[in-house]
């Protein structure tokens, strides 16, 4: 992955006179999903490129060493050999992401990545995932316990509180800290914009979060009632641009949470494309987290190699 | 399973680019359409083609590959004489049906629609270049919205429209660059209201031509709907077929110009919708980003079809969109209509001056303004001289809201209970006449002012009528300083008055400018409640006003009661005033649109020679009530009446709001009509007089009403004081504001 953001200090001018229009927004995220649309090979290779975007998760109370390491090795071998070559795409080493745990689990998943042969990067939630009201000091000890570990990646969440009572100098402190605890780990910052109230704190958030040494940003923690959504997705990406056109340094984004169709996943990259280009599509800005994706992503390449639909039991489950 | 079956080659090499790929849509059904009639198109007549031989054809293009698609017949003289017979023998049953009927058979067409979208869809696509997802999307459904609110129109039109009547055959010309849409926009609200149509559509534009088969093959009524395809120049044509009542037309403001002339005299209502440019207003205030979205939404809106065949700059069959800044409004280039997308950014400092600068020009089409001050967007959304304006949007649409223009961008309406008086009349309306007069000469009507000399023994009237033309709140002798004799009933001279010219009316136009933001401020109950004080000096002045008439040969109780109905007039404007506007509600919008009425700024009224006191006041009421300012010209036999008026709308009303000039009638028609700063004019007089009019409007393309020499019964409420002036009074505003946070 590429050099972590070394964030700026807080300058509050930069969220203090924006100005985000919600119908506005909806009418963009209406019009991009359907504008762009793409087919045959080209959707075959879009799929494939999304594959590799994936932070294959599980975060589930009864997870346990044996369905992480199947999930690991899913990791490694997203796709059916067969179809791959089909494609002549077997020797792109093609993987997903990261495997996203829960700190309890991460043990389990760099074990099971390690026999698989791999050095797919392993991502753990902390900070009192998913809600983020634990207290700052037992965040920030997950934080470090989970990178001892073996976690190079850590998904944060931010305290809601601070946002929607507008501290935004303590939630500046707060993220500032997370980063510290991090080390070389990456730093991924989860808004929960779901609960933030408006697309303004959006913004707000999401740029306090990158000012503050986020690597990524990312839309909810997927248990919340309103997940990853374009309008959100939209004005989290506004704000990529902008502090990409203040600081000149590239922060990536990830959606998550009710990511499950292919199509859907189409629609991701296209909306990545048109309005942060081409530059933001790779694995190190772009991340999409998602359990169920995986499967019908590989069910779809399966009917563009064979022509026919698979059944349930033709593709190896995670 | 093996797999192995089908390969794909490139899947490689597009997994390292991840660029977009061509996203094919089978065209086969339009071809195969196309097939159906040999790839020879026609016209679509009283339900059948009609393919009349010796005709010249023009190719229909892909405009992307230049393939030929099929070949198109021009019209003639008799084919769009054949269409609007068809269009007369239907408007016979279908005008007469009850709503719910016409209701049924619209509801129809939009399930026809649906059933055939997919031809309707890819054939529109193929033959304009258009991204099959905008007429998917966008085009198709709206096509059927439209159905369906006007099926909901013409179902609840007896007890929602009563005292009006469809006007009969309206003839629709679509220029080339419009989609279908455009065509249903209009043809909807007509045929919900009891109309029949025949649209004239540029040649090689098969879509509508599909429409009207659709429509033609519901079997019941063929002949509401009939389709020619020719060039723009037989648009005077089907104007002049006897039996067309009104001619709508979109397109070029300069063609539309041509039109509004050629017509001129010729008995029919023209509406124009004309020009494609919008206007963003970009404040600081913004959310920028969702502005930007707003700039592309509009360079690629429905209007401005900014995909292009023809003589291009590039290798691509598509103009590029163009950026240009920093243009100043006095650069040609500013002031230049351009058929390809192209934006101009023009910098602006306030509030005021953005407003100055998008006023001061001669459209008035649509635009956006975008602030998340909410003060600040009101203010602007308000002040701009548009037909639309969005708040923080661009380019929205509703068949429930109107959608219209003002100044040079045409006022007519369509969508909202605003497209539907497009095509209606009040009950009992004369059908057309045809009045044109061939050698009236344009360039001479009205331009000499006969000389007029003393007039015989004064028999001295007690009092002496007021004198001079009342121009700012008070009498001033005319710049010719020669006056007219007026003489009563049995020949004897009533007294004189001011002889008006140019430099009167130029003045008095000046005074009602200058009065009009003061009175555009009032609120509707202080306009209405000076009204009310007009109404009680009149009272007061019934039995000098009374005398005046009897001197003209007006028996004493009929004058007297010419005196007390005005009075009611006057009144009863006030309180109708009160009540303007109202807001809709859009589906799938959340926020309300706002439907303003709003005053038409001066307004030049010709008052008709009878009903010296009674037409006058009829006529100044209702265009006060809505906030304008008038210059009027009073009876030409009578004048004194009016004058006697103006001597308590000296005392009562703002200076300025109300200009009286006397005078000779035509003279005066001729310097108001040709005024570009005069906003509209109603004019009841001679035959000639209108014809002029309407000829002379084409200047700034002013709303005219003009009598085309008929009498009015000015006594009766449904022509005296009828819903009719009060339409024609102010003109309408969609404000649309979403909201969300």
């Amino acid at each position: 992955m590429a050099a972590h953001n070394l964030g700026t200090e807080l300058d509050l001018s930069w969220i203090s006179k924006v100005q985000v229009n919600h119908p506005a927004v909806l009418r963009r995220a209406q019009q991009v999903q359907a504008r762009r649309t793409v087919k045959k090979e080209w959707q075959a290779a879009w799929l494939l490129k999304a594959v590799t975007f994936i932070d294959l998760t599980t975060l589930s109370g009864d997870d346990t060493s044996s369905n992480v390491q199947r999930l690991c090795y899913k990791a490694k071998y997203p796709i059916r050999e067969d179809l791959l070559k089909a494609l002549n795409m077997h020797d792109k080493d093609i993987t997903t992401a990261a495997v996203c745990v829960y700190p309890a689990r991460v043990c389990d998943a760099v074990r099971a990545l390690k026999a698989a042969g791999c050095n797919i990067p392993v991502a753990s939630v902390a900070t009192g995932f998913p809600a983020g009201q634990t207290h700052l000091k037992t965040r920030l000890e997950e934080i470090r316990l989970a990178v001892e570990d073996g976690a190079s990646e850590i998904d944060v969440v931010i305290n809601r509180s601070l946002v929607l009572t507008g501290q935004w100098e303590a939630l500046y402190d707060e993220i500032r800290q997370f980063r510290k605890a991090c080390g070389e780990a990456h730093l991924k910052t989860i808004l929960a914009t779901g609960e933030l109230g408006s697309l303004t704190n959006v913004y707000k958030a999401s740029m306090i979060a990158m000012m503050a040494g986020s690597d990524f940003i990312k839309t909810s923690t997927g248990k919340e009632t309103v997940n990853a959504t374009f309008p959100v997705a939209i004005v989290m990406l506004r704000a990529i641009r902008d502090f990409f056109w203040k600081t000149g340094n590239k922060i990536g984004f990830k959606p998550a949470g009710g990511i499950r169709s292919a199509k859907d996943a189409l629609a991701w990259l296209s909306l990545i494309k048109e309005e942060l280009g081409d530059e933001w599509l790779k694995p190190e800005l772009f991340r999409i987290g998602a359990s169920t994706l995986l499967s019908d992503i590989e069910r779809q390449i399966y009917h563009h190699v064979t022509g026919r639909y698979a059944a349930y039991h033709d593709l190896p489950m995670s | 399973m093996a797999a192995a079956t089908r390969t794909a080659p490139r899947a490689r090499e597009i997994f390292t680019t991840l660029e977009y790929g061509p996203a094919p849509e089978s065209h086969a059904c339009a071809l195969a359409w196309l097939d159906t009639q040999d790839r020879h198109l026609g016209h679509y007549v009283n339900g059948k083609w009609l393919k009349p031989e010796h005709r010249n054809s023009v190719p229909c293009q892909d405009p992307i590959t230049g393939e030929n698609l099929a070949s198109c017949l021009q019209a003639q003289a008799e084919d769009v004489a054949a269409a609007v017979e068809a269009a007369r023998t239907a408007l016979e049953n279908w005008s007469t049906l009850p709503g719910a009927r016409r209701a049924q058979h619209l509801t129809r067409l939009a399930k026809m629609i649906q059933k055939h979208q997919r031809l309707l869809w890819t054939l529109e696509s193929l033959v304009t270049g258009r991204a099959v997802r905008e007429v998917r999307d966008r085009d198709v459904p709206l096509a059927q919205q439209l159905l369906q609110y006007h099926a909901v129109q013409a179902h609840t039109q007896e007890e929602a429209l009563a005292g009006w009547e469809p006007m009969g055959v309206i003839g629709l010309i679509v220029p080339p660059t419009f989609s279908f849409l455009e065509m249903m926009w209009r043809i909807c609200p007509a045929l919900a209201v009891g109309c029949t149509v025949v649209v004239l559509v540029p040649p090689a534009s098969p879509a509508p031509l599909l429409l009207a088969q659709l429509a033609g093959e519901l079997g019941s009524f063929p002949g509401i709907l009939n389709v020619i395809s020719g060039p723009t120049s037989l648009g005077p044509v089907l104007a002049s077929q006897p039996g067309v009542q009104k001619v709508a037309f979109c397109g070029a403001v300069e063609e539309g110009r041509a039109l509004r002339r050629t017509l001129a005299g010729q008995g029919l209502e023209l509406s124009l919708a004309l020009g494609a440019e919008s206007l963003l207003l970009l404040t600081e205030a913004a959310d920028v980003d969702s502005a930007v979205e707003g700039v592309v939404d509009a360079t690629w809106s429905d209007r401005s079809q900014v995909f292009q065949a023809g003589d291009v700059p590039s290798d691509s069959p598509f103009y590029p969109p163009t950026l240009i800044s920093d243009l100043p409004p006095a650069s040609p280039c500013a002031q230049t209509e351009v058929p390809w997308p192209l934006v101009v950014a023009s910098p602006f400092r306030t509030a005021k001056e953005a407003l100055a600068v998008a006023n001061g020009t001669p459209r008035g089409g649509s635009a956006s303004v975008w602030s998340e001050r909410l003060g600040q967007a009101l203010e602007l959304g308000y002040g701009l001289r548009m037909g639309i304006v969005w708040i923080n949007a661009h380019g929205l649409r509703d068949p429930a809201v109107p959608t219209g223009g003002c100044k040079e961008s045409g006022s007519s309406w369509h969508g909202g209970p605003d497209g539907l008086y497009e095509y209606l009349q009040p009950s009992g309306t004369p059908a057309r006449q045809p009045s044109l007069s061939e050698n009236l000469n344009y360039d001479t009507f009205g331009l000499a002012v006969p000389s007029t000399l003393p007039a015989g023994p004064e028999t001295g009237p007690s009092p002496a009528p007021p004198y001079g033309l009342f121009v700012g709140g008070r009498f001033q002798a005319p710049g010719a300083r020669s006056s007219r004799p007026i003489q009563d009933s049995h020949g004897n001279l009533h007294g004189y008055v001011a002889e008006g010219g140019a430099k009167d009316i130029r003045g008095a136009v000046e005074a009602a400018h200058q009065a009009a933001p003061g009175w555009v401020g009032q609120s509707p109950g202080a306009r209405a409640a000076l009204l009310g004080a007009l109404a009680a000096a009149l009272e007061r002045r019934e039995s000098a006003l009374a005398a005046r008439l009897e001197r003209h040969g007006v028996e004493l109780k009929v004058a007297k009661a010419e005196v007390e109905l005005s009075v009611r007039r006057l009144r009863a404007w006030g309180a109708r005033a009160q009540a303007q506007g109202h807001t809709l509600q859009v589906a799938e919008l959340r926020g309300p649109v706002l439907r303003l009425r709003e005053p038409l700024g001066v307004l030049a009224i010709v008052c008709p020679d009878e009903w010296p006191l009674l037409a006058f006041v009829s006529l100044l009421a209702p265009a006060l009530a809505h906030g304008n300012t008038v210059v009027l010209v009073p009876s030409g036999t009578c004048p004194i009446p009016a004058l006697e008026v103006c001597q308590d709308v000296a005392t009562l009303l703002p200076a300025g709001l109300v200009n009286v000039v006397t005078g000779d009638r035509d003279h005066l028609t001729r310097c108001m009509a040709l005024h570009q700063d005069v906003q509209a004019l109603w004019y009841f007089g001679s035959v000639q007089g209108s014809q002029f009019v309407e000829w002379a409007s084409a200047g700034n393309l002013k709303p005219v009403w003009v009598n085309r020499g008929l009498p009015r019964a000015w006594d009766q409420d449904a022509e005296g004081a009828g819903p009719e002036l009060g339409l024609r009074a102010a003109q309408t505003k969609a404000l649309w504001l979403p909201m969300g946070d």
